[in-house]
């Protein structure tokens, strides 16, 4: 099946208007389905009151924050952060952003490859090939572990940050390929030819031409698997021990030993969300471009 | 599109070599490993030893004969991701449709909360949830309580089979909308306004206009949502097994994530462990097969 049968859909009508529909202006809201907008508003700050309310309590004095119902004029103090940095969290923060950081690196520069030879050169039988990438998600990480911590055993890696990247970047390669693919189903063909008609080389075709075209789409496959290492708990607290722990372990292991006191585990919480909100915000803009010329597909 | 000038036939899968290499040996392997574990009377004499005796399907039939599989664990595990994917994307949704009609200025502002969401670690995230519940000094609870729906003085919500359910459904729904708004509000902005605008001066409603418009259109993203979802909330594990008793202590409240990482690594039934993800793993590959498999028929691929 080629790409060819695809574009006849009617989903792909739609993303040729892509580019010229973004520049339209979206902000105009209807009058009718004011009931949406205000149901929508309702689940919107619904959903954002734990957030705000961690926030709050993470600036609280620890009795200040237990009490209910919560005091919203309770003076500001600053304890729960000064625990949590007196608990030593840098190390597993900086193993966090190695392990996060590289193995999203890695995870691009090979999905990227593999999703051209899906999307623009066509395998026969390419959404077989998608299939198999997706079944590999399926079997919980909780089974893999047990085979893969004899293999570190076995293999000396067991509290190496080296595992836990080469497992993030397979962990999340998957994804990568099948986000990358519906973006890089975009790119003009005659983009390519023209490339290779100026002799360029493969890897010059991927790296000038191919790569700015879908930046929106690697940006936006890069955010979600920093997110997703960034957060992964299970692998990181059976595989690593002193040496190469990372952020989300480290917070299980301060939260045990402070008992759940709100407002050392909400500053905690605050602080590690942080990255991820930075990456977010810097993403943002190529993000929601990106997945709306990709996701369409 | 594959057009002759563009180079040899066995390209393709000289490029797919080394994601196909990776994922075979990283994902594959350990996948092997389980279904041979799963077949296999593995404790921890075995693990210290090596060497273990293959026992046929009696992992299988122990696993298929417990009365914790059919009262228990498969439904908590089932009904628990279907509510949550439905509710995950119709708020994502919902949010996405919000964003889409806002500014861009308010618009920058309201992704970056619902981001805050997706931020927060789950682990971190659960003991918040957790906090809101608290049986003594839970904010959540007080409010529940002043409703009248919850004898504060006496119950505690995460012994009861339901609450606990229901708590750890909003910490993943609340965890696993953001990625859906996103996804679907970068799906809104490709349809042309002159289509919904048509429909407006034809007389339709908001809902005809989502109905008729919106939901054809955006069908794929639906899909990547929707598929991605199903595979996160039937295998979600971290938010249950920190939540009071998600640990094994209660017996009422075991998924067949936590069931199996239980059974393995607290009782060091490692082949018993094995043959339950096993069947969690082959429970999704059939509901993903069968919707591949409907939404391909529709789009006629």
């Amino acid at each position: 099946m080629s790409t060819q049968a695809e574009s006849g859909t009617t989903g792909s009508t739609a993303t040729r208007t892509a580019s010229g529909g973004r520049t339209f202006q979206q902000a105009r809201p209807p009058r009718s389905g004011l009931f949406l907008t205000v149901l929508a508003w309702a689940v919107g700050l619904l959903f954002f009151f734990p957030v705000l309310w961690m926030v709050l309590v993470s600036f609280r004095a620890e009795t200040d924050a237990a009490s209910n119902p919560p005091d919203l004029f309770a003076p500001v103090s600053l304890e729960g952060y000064r625990t949590f940095f007196e608990a030593g969290p840098w190390p597993p923060l900086l193993n966090s952003m190695t392990a996060s950081v590289v193995s999203t690196v890695l995870v691009i520069l090979l999905a990227f490859p593999a999703a051209y030879a899906l999307s623009i050169r066509p395998v026969k039988k390419w959404t077989d090939v998608l299939f198999f990438f997706l079944s590999t998600k399926m079997l919980p990480i909780v089974a893999g572990i047990l085979p893969i911590y004899l293999f570190a055993q076995a293999t000396n890696l067991l509290d190496n940050i080296w595992l836990l990247i080469i497992l993030y970047t397979s962990m999340n390669m998957p994804i990568a390929v099948w986000m990358l693919q519906s973006f890089l189903a975009e790119v003009p063909v005659e983009m390519l030819e023209a490339a290779q008609v100026d002799g360029a080389s493969l890897m010059t075709t991927l790296r000038q031409v191919v790569a700015p075209v879908v930046m929106p789409g690697i940006a936006s496959a890069a955010l979600i698997c920093f997110i997703f290492s960034w957060n992964e708990l299970l692998l990181a607290r059976v595989l690593t021990s002193t040496v190469a722990s990372t952020a989300p372990v480290f917070l299980t292991s301060f939260v045990t030993s402070q008992g759940l006191f709100l407002a050392k585990v909400c500053a905690a919480s605050f602080v590690v969300s942080l990255p991820v909100l930075a990456a977010g915000f810097a993403a943002q803009d190529k993000l929601v471009q990106g997945l709306s010329m990709g996701a369409v597909k | 599109m594959s057009s002759p000038a563009l180079g040899s036939a066995r390209r393709p899968w000289l490029l797919l070599a080394p994601t196909l290499a990776v994922i075979g040996i990283l994902l594959l392997w350990p996948m092997v490993r389980v279904v041979l574990l799963s077949f296999q009377d593995f404790g921890l004499r075995e693990l210290v030893r090596g060497g273990a005796e293959f026992v046929a399907i009696d992992n299988y039939r122990d696993v298929l004969t417990d009365d914790r599989l059919w009262r228990v664990a498969l439904p908590n595990t089932a009904i628990f991701a279907l509510v949550c994917v439905v509710l995950t994307v119709a708020v994502g949704t919902l949010v996405a449709l919000l964003l889409h009609r806002l500014s861009p200025g308010w618009r920058t502002l309201v992704t970056m909360s619902v981001m805050a969401a997706w931020a927060v670690p789950a682990v971190t995230g659960t003991y918040v949830w957790v906090y809101l519940f608290d049986a003594r000094a839970g904010f959540l609870t007080g409010v529940l309580g002043q409703l009248g729906l919850v004898d504060v003085a006496t119950q505690n919500l995460f012994t009861e089979r339901g609450w606990f359910y229901a708590i750890a459904t909003l910490n993943v729904v609340h965890h696993g909308f953001p990625f859906v708004a996103v996804t679907v509000l970068a799906g809104l902005m490709t349809i042309p306004t002159e289509l919904p605008e048509a429909a407006m001066i034809d007389g339709a409603n908001a809902w005809q206009r989502f109905r008729h418009i919106t939901v054809p259109m955006l069908r794929p993203v639906f899909a990547i949502v929707t598929i991605l979802s199903t595979i996160w909330d039937f295998k979600v594990f971290t938010q249950i097994y920190l939540m009071p008793g998600g640990d094994g202590s209660n017996r009422e409240v075991l998924n067949l994530g936590t069931w199996s990482y239980i059974t393995a690594m607290s009782q060091n039934k490692f082949g018993l462990g094995a043959a339950i993800a096993v069947l969690l793993t082959l429970l999704l590959l059939a509901i993903t097969a069968v919707y591949l498999r409907t939404l391909f028929k529709e789009e006629e691929l």
